[in-house]
Protein backbone atom coordinates (compact mmCIF):
# COMPACT_ATOMS: atom_id res chain seq x y z
CA UNK A 1 0.00 0.00 0.00
CA UNK A 2 1.11 3.52 -0.73
CA UNK A 3 1.69 6.01 2.06
CA UNK A 4 -1.41 8.04 1.22
CA UNK A 5 -3.55 4.90 1.18
CA UNK A 6 -2.25 3.87 4.61
CA UNK A 7 -3.19 7.27 5.98
CA UNK A 8 -6.73 7.06 4.54
CA UNK A 9 -7.11 3.54 5.95
CA UNK A 10 -6.03 4.72 9.38
CA UNK A 11 -8.43 7.65 9.15
CA UNK A 12 -11.35 5.37 8.19
CA UNK A 13 -10.53 3.01 11.08
CA UNK A 14 -10.32 5.89 13.57
CA UNK A 15 -13.58 7.40 12.33
CA UNK A 16 -15.36 4.05 12.52
CA UNK A 17 -13.99 3.33 16.00
CA UNK A 18 -15.00 6.80 17.15
CA UNK A 19 -18.50 6.44 15.73
CA UNK A 20 -18.81 2.98 17.28
CA UNK A 21 -17.77 4.25 20.71
CA UNK A 22 -20.07 7.24 20.26
CA UNK A 23 -23.16 5.14 19.62
CA UNK A 24 -22.33 2.97 22.65
CA UNK A 25 -21.64 5.92 24.99
CA UNK A 26 -24.17 8.51 23.87
CA UNK A 27 -26.78 6.22 22.34
CA UNK A 28 -30.39 6.08 23.34
CA UNK A 29 -31.09 5.17 26.94
CA UNK A 30 -34.54 4.05 27.96
CA UNK A 31 -37.61 4.50 25.81
CA UNK A 32 -40.69 2.48 25.13
CA UNK A 33 -41.08 -0.81 23.33
CA UNK A 34 -43.48 -0.62 20.41
CA UNK A 35 -44.75 -3.70 18.62
CA UNK A 36 -46.22 -3.16 15.16
CA UNK A 37 -47.68 -5.39 12.51
CA UNK A 38 -46.75 -5.34 8.81
CA UNK A 39 -49.14 -2.48 8.02
CA UNK A 40 -47.62 -0.32 10.76
CA UNK A 41 -50.51 -0.68 13.18
CA UNK A 42 -49.41 -0.67 16.82
CA UNK A 43 -50.20 -3.97 18.54
CA UNK A 44 -48.57 -3.31 21.90
CA UNK A 45 -46.73 -0.62 23.78
CA UNK A 46 -44.69 -1.66 26.81
CA UNK A 47 -42.32 0.09 29.19
CA UNK A 48 -38.74 -1.14 29.50
CA UNK A 49 -38.85 -0.77 33.27
CA UNK A 50 -41.38 -3.52 34.03
CA UNK A 51 -40.17 -7.12 33.86
CA UNK A 52 -42.93 -8.97 32.09
CA UNK A 53 -43.60 -11.37 29.23
CA UNK A 54 -46.19 -10.30 26.67
CA UNK A 55 -48.12 -12.53 24.30
CA UNK A 56 -48.88 -11.27 20.81
CA UNK A 57 -50.97 -12.98 18.17
CA UNK A 58 -49.13 -13.05 14.85
CA UNK A 59 -50.14 -14.17 11.39
CA UNK A 60 -48.76 -17.70 11.88
CA UNK A 61 -48.93 -18.18 15.61
CA UNK A 62 -48.09 -16.75 18.99
CA UNK A 63 -45.16 -14.43 19.58
CA UNK A 64 -43.79 -13.83 23.07
CA UNK A 65 -41.86 -10.74 24.05
CA UNK A 66 -39.89 -10.97 27.27
CA UNK A 67 -38.78 -7.78 29.05
CA UNK A 68 -36.21 -8.08 31.81
CA UNK A 69 -33.72 -5.66 33.40
CA UNK A 70 -34.25 -3.02 30.71
CA UNK A 71 -33.62 -5.50 27.89
CA UNK A 72 -36.04 -7.43 25.73
CA UNK A 73 -36.06 -10.47 23.45
CA UNK A 74 -38.37 -12.71 21.44
CA UNK A 75 -39.00 -16.16 22.90
CA UNK A 76 -41.30 -19.11 22.19
CA UNK A 77 -42.29 -17.87 18.75
CA UNK A 78 -44.46 -20.10 16.63
CA UNK A 79 -42.87 -19.66 13.22
CA UNK A 80 -40.85 -21.73 10.74
CA UNK A 81 -37.38 -20.18 11.10
CA UNK A 82 -36.99 -18.56 14.57
CA UNK A 83 -34.70 -15.85 13.20
CA UNK A 84 -36.16 -13.32 15.61
CA UNK A 85 -35.24 -15.49 18.61
CA UNK A 86 -31.65 -15.64 17.40
CA UNK A 87 -31.43 -11.86 17.62
CA UNK A 88 -31.20 -12.38 21.38
CA UNK A 89 -31.41 -9.74 24.07
CA UNK A 90 -31.72 -6.19 22.79
CA UNK A 91 -30.66 -3.21 24.87
CA UNK A 92 -31.70 0.38 24.10
CA UNK A 93 -28.25 1.41 22.83
CA UNK A 94 -28.26 -1.44 20.27
CA UNK A 95 -30.96 0.16 18.07
CA UNK A 96 -31.56 -3.37 16.86
CA UNK A 97 -35.10 -4.11 15.70
CA UNK A 98 -36.59 -7.57 16.19
CA UNK A 99 -38.42 -8.61 13.06
CA UNK A 100 -40.52 -11.74 12.67
CA UNK A 101 -41.38 -11.91 8.98
CA UNK A 102 -43.70 -14.96 9.06
CA UNK A 103 -45.78 -13.42 11.81
CA UNK A 104 -45.50 -9.89 10.39
CA UNK A 105 -44.29 -8.52 13.73
CA UNK A 106 -41.83 -5.69 14.25
CA UNK A 107 -40.50 -4.81 17.71
CA UNK A 108 -38.68 -1.51 18.02
CA UNK A 109 -37.89 1.12 20.58
CA UNK A 110 -39.54 4.52 20.47
CA UNK A 111 -38.85 7.54 22.63
CA UNK B 1 -7.38 -17.33 -30.54
CA UNK B 2 -5.75 -15.03 -28.06
CA UNK B 3 -8.72 -12.94 -26.85
CA UNK B 4 -10.82 -16.05 -26.22
CA UNK B 5 -8.34 -17.24 -23.60
CA UNK B 6 -9.20 -14.19 -21.48
CA UNK B 7 -12.95 -14.84 -21.68
CA UNK B 8 -12.50 -18.47 -20.71
CA UNK B 9 -10.30 -17.61 -17.77
CA UNK B 10 -12.79 -14.98 -16.59
CA UNK B 11 -15.60 -17.53 -16.82
CA UNK B 12 -13.52 -20.06 -14.88
CA UNK B 13 -12.81 -17.54 -12.12
CA UNK B 14 -16.50 -16.61 -12.09
CA UNK B 15 -17.36 -20.28 -11.50
CA UNK B 16 -14.87 -20.34 -8.59
CA UNK B 17 -16.44 -17.19 -7.19
CA UNK B 18 -19.96 -18.66 -7.34
CA UNK B 19 -18.74 -21.83 -5.64
CA UNK B 20 -17.03 -19.93 -2.83
CA UNK B 21 -20.03 -17.63 -2.46
CA UNK B 22 -22.36 -20.57 -1.87
CA UNK B 23 -19.89 -22.60 0.23
CA UNK B 24 -19.16 -19.62 2.46
CA UNK B 25 -22.84 -18.85 2.92
CA UNK B 26 -23.73 -22.43 3.81
CA UNK B 27 -20.77 -23.92 5.66
CA UNK B 28 -18.02 -21.46 6.54
CA UNK B 29 -19.29 -19.48 9.49
CA UNK B 30 -16.17 -18.05 11.09
CA UNK B 31 -17.81 -14.82 12.20
CA UNK B 32 -20.94 -14.26 14.31
CA UNK B 33 -24.20 -12.61 13.12
CA UNK B 34 -23.93 -14.11 9.64
CA UNK B 35 -20.96 -11.92 8.76
CA UNK B 36 -18.92 -13.16 5.83
CA UNK B 37 -15.29 -12.60 4.90
CA UNK B 38 -16.19 -12.18 1.25
CA UNK B 39 -14.01 -14.95 -0.15
CA UNK B 40 -15.84 -14.77 -3.49
CA UNK B 41 -14.41 -11.30 -4.01
CA UNK B 42 -10.91 -12.78 -4.27
CA UNK B 43 -11.61 -13.67 -7.90
CA UNK B 44 -13.09 -10.27 -8.70
CA UNK B 45 -9.83 -8.78 -7.42
CA UNK B 46 -7.74 -11.20 -9.50
CA UNK B 47 -9.65 -10.20 -12.63
CA UNK B 48 -9.48 -6.53 -11.67
CA UNK B 49 -5.72 -6.67 -11.37
CA UNK B 50 -5.13 -8.90 -14.37
CA UNK B 51 -7.65 -7.72 -16.96
CA UNK B 52 -9.68 -4.61 -16.32
CA UNK B 53 -12.97 -2.85 -15.72
CA UNK B 54 -15.15 -4.73 -18.18
CA UNK B 55 -14.21 -8.16 -16.84
CA UNK B 56 -14.82 -7.13 -13.20
CA UNK B 57 -18.32 -5.91 -14.01
CA UNK B 58 -19.03 -9.07 -15.99
CA UNK B 59 -17.70 -11.41 -13.31
CA UNK B 60 -19.48 -9.73 -10.41
CA UNK B 61 -22.79 -9.41 -12.24
CA UNK B 62 -22.72 -13.04 -13.34
CA UNK B 63 -21.62 -14.18 -9.90
CA UNK B 64 -24.39 -12.45 -7.97
CA UNK B 65 -27.13 -13.46 -10.42
CA UNK B 66 -26.00 -17.07 -10.87
CA UNK B 67 -25.33 -17.63 -7.16
CA UNK B 68 -28.82 -16.33 -6.37
CA UNK B 69 -30.27 -18.55 -9.08
CA UNK B 70 -28.57 -21.61 -7.55
CA UNK B 71 -29.66 -20.65 -4.04
CA UNK B 72 -33.19 -19.92 -5.21
CA UNK B 73 -33.27 -16.34 -3.99
CA UNK B 74 -33.21 -14.62 -7.39
CA UNK B 75 -35.11 -11.27 -7.28
CA UNK B 76 -36.10 -11.90 -3.66
CA UNK B 77 -35.08 -9.53 -0.86
CA UNK B 78 -31.76 -11.30 -0.04
CA UNK B 79 -30.83 -11.05 -3.71
CA UNK B 80 -31.38 -7.29 -3.85
CA UNK B 81 -29.44 -6.81 -0.63
CA UNK B 82 -26.44 -8.70 -1.97
CA UNK B 83 -26.87 -7.12 -5.41
CA UNK B 84 -26.65 -3.58 -4.08
CA UNK B 85 -23.55 -4.51 -2.07
CA UNK B 86 -21.85 -6.07 -5.06
CA UNK B 87 -22.91 -3.18 -7.32
CA UNK B 88 -21.32 -0.57 -5.04
CA UNK B 89 -18.18 -2.68 -4.55
CA UNK B 90 -17.86 -3.13 -8.32
CA UNK B 91 -18.32 0.60 -8.87
CA UNK B 92 -15.54 1.25 -6.36
CA UNK B 93 -13.22 -1.16 -8.15
CA UNK B 94 -14.05 0.35 -11.54
CA UNK B 95 -13.40 3.89 -10.31
CA UNK B 96 -10.13 2.90 -8.64
CA UNK B 97 -8.83 0.94 -11.65
CA UNK B 98 -5.13 1.74 -12.15
CA UNK B 99 -5.40 4.41 -9.45
CA UNK B 100 -4.98 2.35 -6.29
CA UNK B 101 -3.11 -0.69 -5.07
CA UNK B 102 -4.87 -4.04 -4.79
CA UNK B 103 -4.97 -3.91 -0.98
CA UNK B 104 -6.51 -0.45 -0.80
CA UNK B 105 -9.04 -1.08 -3.58
CA UNK B 106 -10.14 -4.30 -1.88
CA UNK B 107 -10.49 -2.57 1.47
CA UNK B 108 -12.64 0.25 0.06
CA UNK B 109 -14.70 -2.24 -1.95
CA UNK B 110 -15.34 -4.27 1.21
CA UNK B 111 -16.54 -1.16 3.05
CA UNK B 112 -18.76 -0.13 0.13
CA UNK B 113 -20.15 -3.66 -0.05
CA UNK B 114 -21.36 -3.38 3.54
CA UNK B 115 -22.63 0.13 2.92
CA UNK B 116 -24.65 -0.99 -0.11
CA UNK B 117 -26.20 -3.89 1.77
CA UNK B 118 -27.06 -1.66 4.70
CA UNK B 119 -28.74 0.89 2.40
CA UNK B 120 -30.91 -1.86 0.95
CA UNK B 121 -31.81 -3.20 4.40
CA UNK B 122 -32.79 0.32 5.46
CA UNK B 123 -34.94 0.63 2.35
CA UNK B 124 -36.64 -2.75 2.62
CA UNK B 125 -37.31 -2.83 6.34
CA UNK B 126 -37.88 0.91 6.88
CA UNK B 127 -35.27 0.86 9.60
CA UNK B 128 -33.07 3.95 9.34
CA UNK B 129 -31.69 3.15 12.80
CA UNK B 130 -29.83 0.18 11.36
CA UNK B 131 -27.22 2.72 10.19
CA UNK B 132 -25.61 2.39 13.64
CA UNK B 133 -24.31 -0.97 12.43
CA UNK B 134 -22.09 0.81 9.89
CA UNK B 135 -19.16 1.66 12.23
CA UNK B 136 -18.70 -1.92 13.52
CA UNK B 137 -19.20 -3.26 9.99
CA UNK B 138 -16.47 -0.94 8.69
CA UNK B 139 -14.14 -2.08 11.48
CA UNK B 140 -14.69 -5.70 10.39
CA UNK B 141 -14.63 -4.90 6.64
CA UNK B 142 -11.09 -3.51 6.81
CA UNK B 143 -9.32 -6.71 7.95
CA UNK B 144 -11.61 -8.83 5.71
CA UNK B 145 -10.79 -6.64 2.69
CA UNK B 146 -7.09 -6.88 3.44
CA UNK B 147 -7.30 -10.66 3.83
CA UNK B 148 -9.07 -11.19 0.49
CA UNK B 149 -6.62 -8.83 -1.22
CA UNK B 150 -3.68 -10.75 0.23
CA UNK B 151 -5.09 -14.06 -1.02
CA UNK B 152 -5.75 -12.46 -4.42
CA UNK B 153 -2.17 -11.21 -4.64
CA UNK B 154 -0.86 -14.69 -3.76
CA UNK B 155 -3.02 -16.15 -6.55
CA UNK B 156 -1.80 -13.50 -8.99
CA UNK B 157 1.80 -14.44 -8.21
CA UNK B 158 1.08 -18.04 -9.13
CA UNK B 159 -0.80 -17.57 -12.39
CA UNK B 160 1.11 -16.51 -15.47
CA UNK B 161 -0.11 -16.38 -19.02
CA UNK B 162 -3.88 -16.33 -19.71
CA UNK B 163 -3.63 -12.79 -21.09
Amino acid sequence: MKRKERLITLLILLLAAGAFAGTKLFGQKGGQITVKDASGEILLEAPLTTDQTYEIEGKVGLFHLQVENGRYRAIDVECPNHDCEEVGWVSPEDYRPIICLPNGILVELTK
Amino acid sequence: MKPLKKEIFTALLCAFAILLNILEGQFLHFLPYGLKIGLANIFALVVWDKYGRKEVILLNLLRVVLAALLKGTLFAIPFWISFSGVALATLTLVLLYKKATLLFASLLAAIMHNFGQLLMVMYFYHQANIAVLLPPLVLIAVPCGLLTAWIASEILKRITGYD
